[in-house]
């Protein structure tokens, strides 16, 4: 079983380097207490011996049994000594055997280790009288030195028990329980707690210096969040700020776009001039946004009354650059009435159109492919005479619907846009005359009303319904007509979003 | 090796207010949906060079448009005449096919490509019913 974290594995280590420790001392002390049996049992058994080789001398020459006697059971009385004999050549004089080992001969004891033997000379007077055979036992020295090596060996044990317990607890105390407090700590900053407290970053040792880094770390983390939401706290007022710019800047922008649309508002048509000339009118003008790219342009020409002039025009785009346009288209409208005027000639729709495509084109410099700028209007163009009864149109891109009271008749002008670098500088507009009488209703449209989106596929509204919506309300007050084309394009728009300027003006002469 | 131009398929995601576009190297070329972007020759423009640029490509097999507006603008409208304008131009070598899809009840669909199929006779331009 291999130990699964390392608080086991250390405690397995040393629990088995104390073990190996024992062990090693075992075997060690084992082989030093064999060797100091063997040394002690030698150096007494020579002592022995010795001892009595120079007593029973005297006696062994007397032959004084008694005093021979008295000197081996001396000898005897050592409690290790097993075996004792005075030998003579013609046999044993005297001998004394443990019990425990009678019948023994003297070779049986020498064969085996825990005995020791010795066999000397007993002399006199230079003569070998006898021999002393003398077998000691080493099992009292052998238990007493056990018994001191057992109490050693508990010692020991006990010993590197104690301190193998200690060391455990020590590593438990001093590297143990502090990572348990440094993973705690490392878990509440993980879980953003940054004031969490970083233990032993005081003490000295390893584990201190651990926790001073990890202290100064903790700090360093602190001090960045503190940076961070500092700064998040000046982006958000930068965002405040951007947003109070960008709201001051639409509001210049939009008030701006407003009186442009005061502007443009003051070049549409006075509706006195409308009320002034026809018997009955109505007038939708609504730009997608504030200002637009559609106008329309109204001109009774000179003093007699009877003759008009009435444009609607489409120019590129809508909104504020939509809005441009419409002024040029004005200015240059301004300057081709005077020229009529002044030159009193017969009035054609055509050469009107004709010549806002030339001045478009070279004021806005867009003869050639080059220019940069790429602009220019659809627009129908009516001249009425009331006087002579009778009107003359041309359209670029643009129609007339009118409408005696019986029937509704559209007429198509040409399919070409006016100043447009494309357009055809020398292009000649178709042009239109008809006689009519009076009560007859005139309308000009740009696309924002037949080009609304709606209905139940999202198509455009379509000249069809326009026509439908006209012929309908050919008969009703010309106020009336327009509530009723404005309901129409309401109910068509649905949810749809208003997707270009819208312009319809009907007349009736 | 010839120094022949490298082009990728265009292909424009949808919009509120401009179609798709999908123009393929393979000659299949289709533009989709509502075309009335804030700036119409901006928008255009990267359409238009990519054909150029087609056009000058080694080898190009035939050419099939298909459109599928339900409504466009009238500055749109110029920029699909360029369009046309530049296939009217390669009329003669190349085998184009314009197909010209509207819904039945989308009569303005339908008469804008009855003008484009009238101002470009001589292109292939078929005014296709939608089922």
């Amino acid at each position: 079983m291999t130990p699964r974290n390392i608080r086991e594995r250390i405690r397995f280590s040393v629990i088995t380097a104390a073990a190996m420790t024992v062990l090693v001392f075992l075997v060690l002390a084992g082989i030093e207490q064999i060797n100091r049996v063997q040394e002690a049992m030698d150096k007494k058994i020579h002592y022995l011996a010795h001892l009595g080789q120079q007593s029973l001398a005297m006696p062994v020459w007397n032959l004084d049994d008694k005093s021979m006697d008295e000197i081996i059971d001396a000898i005897f009385a050592d409690e290790d000594v097993v075996y004792i004999a005075v030998v003579e050549k013609a046999g044993v004089m005297t001998r004394r055997i443990d019990p425990a080992y009678r019948h023994k001969p003297l070779a049986w004891f020498d064969v085996r280790k825990r005995f020791s033997t010795i066999d000397v000379p007993v002399q006199y007077d230079g003569h070998d009288l006898a021999h002393l055979q003398l077998v000691l036992s080493n099992k009292s020295l052998r238990s007493s030195i056990y018994r001191d090596f057992g109490y050693v060996f508990i010692l020991t044990v006990l010993l590197i028990t104690i301190i193998t317990a200690r060391t455990i607890a020590i590593i438990r105390s001093r590297i143990f329980s502090p990572l348990k407090e440094f993973e705690d700590a490392v878990t509440a900053i993980a879980n953003g707690d940054m004031q969490v407290s970083i233990p032993y970053a005081d003490k000295e040792d390893e584990i201190g210096r651990l926790g001073k880094a990890f202290e100064s770390m903790r700090q360093s983390i602190q001090s960045l969040i503190q940076q961070l939401n500092d700064t998040n706290a000046g982006l958000e007022d930068k965002v405040r700020e951007r947003t109070q710019d960008l709201e001051n800047a639409h509001r210049n922008i939009r008030s701006s776009i407003e009186y442009a649309s005061m502007i443009q508002s003051a070049l549409i048509p006075r509706e006195e001039s409308f009320r002034d000339f026809f018997r009955d009118y109505f007038i939708i003008w609504e730009p997608k946004d504030v200002v637009g790219g559609d106008i329309f342009l109204f001109d009774t020409l000179r003093k007699n009354h009877d003759e008009c002039l009435l444009m609607v025009i489409d120019c590129t785009g809508h909104g504020v650059a939509g809005a441009f346009v419409t002024m040029l288209v004005k200015a240059v409208e301004r300057q081709i009435i005077e020229q009529l005027v002044s030159n009193d000639e017969e009035v054609s729709p055509a050469d009107i159109l004709i010549c806002f495509n030339r001045v478009i084109k070279q004021l806005l410099q867009q003869q050639d492919g080059q220019s940069i700028s790429n602009v220019g209007f659809d627009g129908s163009v009516l001249y009425i005479n009331r006087e002579k009864s009778c009107v003359r149109f041309a359209g670029a891109r643009g129609s007339l619907i009118y409408t005696d009271g019986n029937e509704l008749k559209q007429l198509r002008g040409s399919r070409h846009s006016v100043g447009y670098r494309d357009s055809d500088t020398d292009f000649v507009f178709d042009e239109y005359h008809l006689d009519v009488q009076p009560g007859t209703r005139f309308y000009l449209a740009t696309d924002g009303y037949t080009d609304q989106l709606g209905g139940e596929h999202g198509f455009c509204l379509g000249t069809k319904r326009l026509i439908r919506s006209l012929m309908a309300g050919r008969l009703l007050p010309m106020s009336k007509q327009k509530t009723q084309l404005l309901d129409d394009l309401k109910t068509y728009q649905g949810a749809y979003e208003r997707n270009d300027d819208v312009t319809v003006i009907g007349v009736e002469i | 090796m010839n120094q022949s131009p490298v082009l990728e398929n265009l292909h424009i995601a949808a919009s509120d207010y401009t179609p798709e576009i999908r123009f393929d190297v393979d000659g299949t070329f289709s533009i989709c949906g509502k075309s009335y972007p804030e700036n119409t020759f901006e928008f255009y423009a990267p359409v238009l060079s990519w054909l150029e640029t087609w056009f000058t490509l080694p080898k190009q097999p035939p050419i099939v448009l298909d459109f599928e507006l339900i409504y466009f603008n009238s500055s749109s409208s110029k920029l699909l005449y360029d369009l046309l304008d530049i296939l009217d131009a390669h009329r003669e070598q190349q085998d184009i096919r314009v197909n010209w899809h509207y819904h039945p009840e989308n009569e303005s669909a339908r008469e804008a490509g009855e003008d484009f199929a009238e101002d470009f006779e001589y292109l292939n331009i078929h005014l296709q019913a939608l089922a």
